[in-house]
């Protein structure tokens, strides 16, 4: 199963109520507001609502959206 | 020791009267209320609220608004609208160990604890959120601001129901009182508008079911039916004398006294005779130093519950005459509980700024049980010195804060 950046996006906004169109490969997780905490509820998110299979681990070690679209696409 | 005296220096005020002092004052001198039917309540069987208007959490400048409660949101956006009004800067502290954070609420951040309770139970463990607790407890407007104020002094979260806005205010002076800190940023916020609470309020015959939304909250009217939820958040900058002296900074006013009791009595009922009420209000002149003659105006409780109203009421009687002067701003900004008692301060002092005592808004025919002066209609023009502002809570928690101009 593959999941498109595109839904990656829309799910990312959707869920933390983040303007989509700030959801873009080169945007830091940190400044789009993620920490430690709430990238739990990103791998989450990316299991639950889009199959793809990530820990909770491997999302600590991401930087960029670019990064998470890479795991996922490479996973999924 | 001579405790150190405290003043006002900044006030920030988000709630259903407006955004920023100015709006806020605007609308409560005029005594226009705000309550109205609310759209997210149409499942309820109250369907009446006090909403923030034009809020927006983009207001905060922070990265990450989906990160705090909508409590907490206004706690934040009430601190940093306190501090500008004193002239102050977050970060900039001369010593961030001397200054506080005292942020009082009753319900903290419930809005996001029934969200996830129905993710448990629709989705399971799983699916909880992360960050549920860093948004949903009670602690974390205070802790969310020190954060970003940067502040490293004692950082506390007052409960006491519908009182805990006014004993962070209190906290906060027994704090600089003592010379542990310099300055606190205190106050209290509140979003209760949620199904939870919105359902046990109404099953408690507590909300005002009145068919005309912005006539429902009408403390001390004969016809009052009970309380009209709202939301929002006050929030003060308190200072030492000596410390706003030596920085120049402008005094919107003092607070002299600080009383608190317990009713002891009932849950929710208060003693029928406002014993508690009593208690609170004479340990308040007695903290402030000065006679009941003193104090000129009473901004009540108030909440137009049909137990309240004429209990305050004869609790002030008893102890001030029947001349005193009082109303409640409850009928402009419906009851914003934990955030009731601070925003209600700020009005207080506003009050003695302005010289003008803000009408009972929706007061047209007081109950006949009621003996006290009770402003109506007009906001009544003439000079006060000293006035008091009462705040109960559920528990029989009672707290009293005397205001200098």
């Amino acid at each position: 199963m593959t999941v498109s950046n595109e839904a990656i996006a829309q799910a990312i906004a959707a869920r933390f109520n983040i303007e989509q169109s700030r959801i873009v490969p080169e945007a830091s997780l940190e400044d789009l507001g993620f920490d430690s905490l709430s990238q739990v509820d990103l791998a989450q998110l990316l299991r639950k609502k889009l199959g793809v299979q990530i820990s909770d681990a491997q999302l600590s070690e991401v930087a960029t959206v670019g990064d998470v679209l890479a795991l996922a696409n490479g996973k999924a | 020791m001579v405790a150190e005296a405290v003043v006002v220096t900044g006030i920030g005020l988000v709630t259903p009267a407006g955004i920023g002092l100015e709006a806020n004052w605007q609308r409560v001198v005029a005594g226009q209320a705000t309550a109205a039917p609310d759209q997210t309540l149409e499942a309820m069987p109250v369907g009446i609220s006090c909403r923030v208007p034009s809020f927006d959490s983009v207001l905060l400048g922070v990265k990450n608004p989906w990160q705090w409660d909508r409590y907490a949101q206004f706690a934040l956006l009430a601190a940093r609208q306190a501090l500008e009004d004193a002239g102050l800067e977050a970060g900039s502290w001369t010593d961030a160990s001397r200054v506080a954070v005292i942020i009082g609420s009753g319900a903290g951040g419930t809005a996001t604890l029934e969200q996830q309770h129905a993710v448990l139970l629709s989705e399971g463990a799983d699916d909880v959120s992360s960050l549920t607790l860093p948004m949903g407890l009670l602690n974390m407007a205070a802790g969310q601001v020190a954060i970003e104020l940067g502040a490293r002094g004692p950082c506390l979260a007052p409960c006491s129901a519908c009182a805990s806005g006014a004993s962070a205010l209190g906290m906060a002076k027994d704090l600089i009182n003592r010379g542990v800190c310099d300055i606190v940023v205190a106050g209290g916020a509140e979003a209760p508008i949620t199904p939870l609470y919105v359902a046990a309020f109404a099953k408690m015959r507590a909300l005002s079911r009145n068919p005309d939304a912005s006539g429902a909250s009408r403390p001390f009217d004969a016809a009052r039916d009970g309380f009209v939820i709202g939301e929002g958040a006050g929030m003060f900058v308190l200072e030492s004398q000596a410390h706003a002296r030596a920085r120049g900074a402008r005094s919107r006013g003092r607070l002299l006294g600080y009383g608190a009791s317990a009713d002891a009595h009932h849950v929710t009922t208060p003693h029928p005779q406002g014993l508690g009420a009593r208690l609170a209000m004479q340990a308040a002149l007695r903290d402030a130093g000065i006679e009941a003659g003193v104090v000129d105006y009473v901004n009540a409780h108030g909440t137009s519950t049909p137990g309240n109203d004429v209990i305050e009421s004869h609790a002030i009687a008893e102890l001030f005459g029947t001349r005193m002067l009082v109303s409640s701003t409850k009928g402009v900004t419906g009851h914003l509980l934990g955030a009731a008692g601070a925003i209600e301060a700020a009005y207080t002092l506003l009050a003695l700024e302005h010289g003008r005592v803000p009408p009972t808004a929706n007061l047209r025919n007081p109950d006949p049980q009621i003996a006290v002066d009770l402003v109506q209609g007009q906001a009544r023009v003439q000079p006060i010195k000293v006035a008091l502002s009462n705040s109960f809570g559920f528990g029989g928690q009672n707290v009293s804060l005397v205001f200098a101009a």
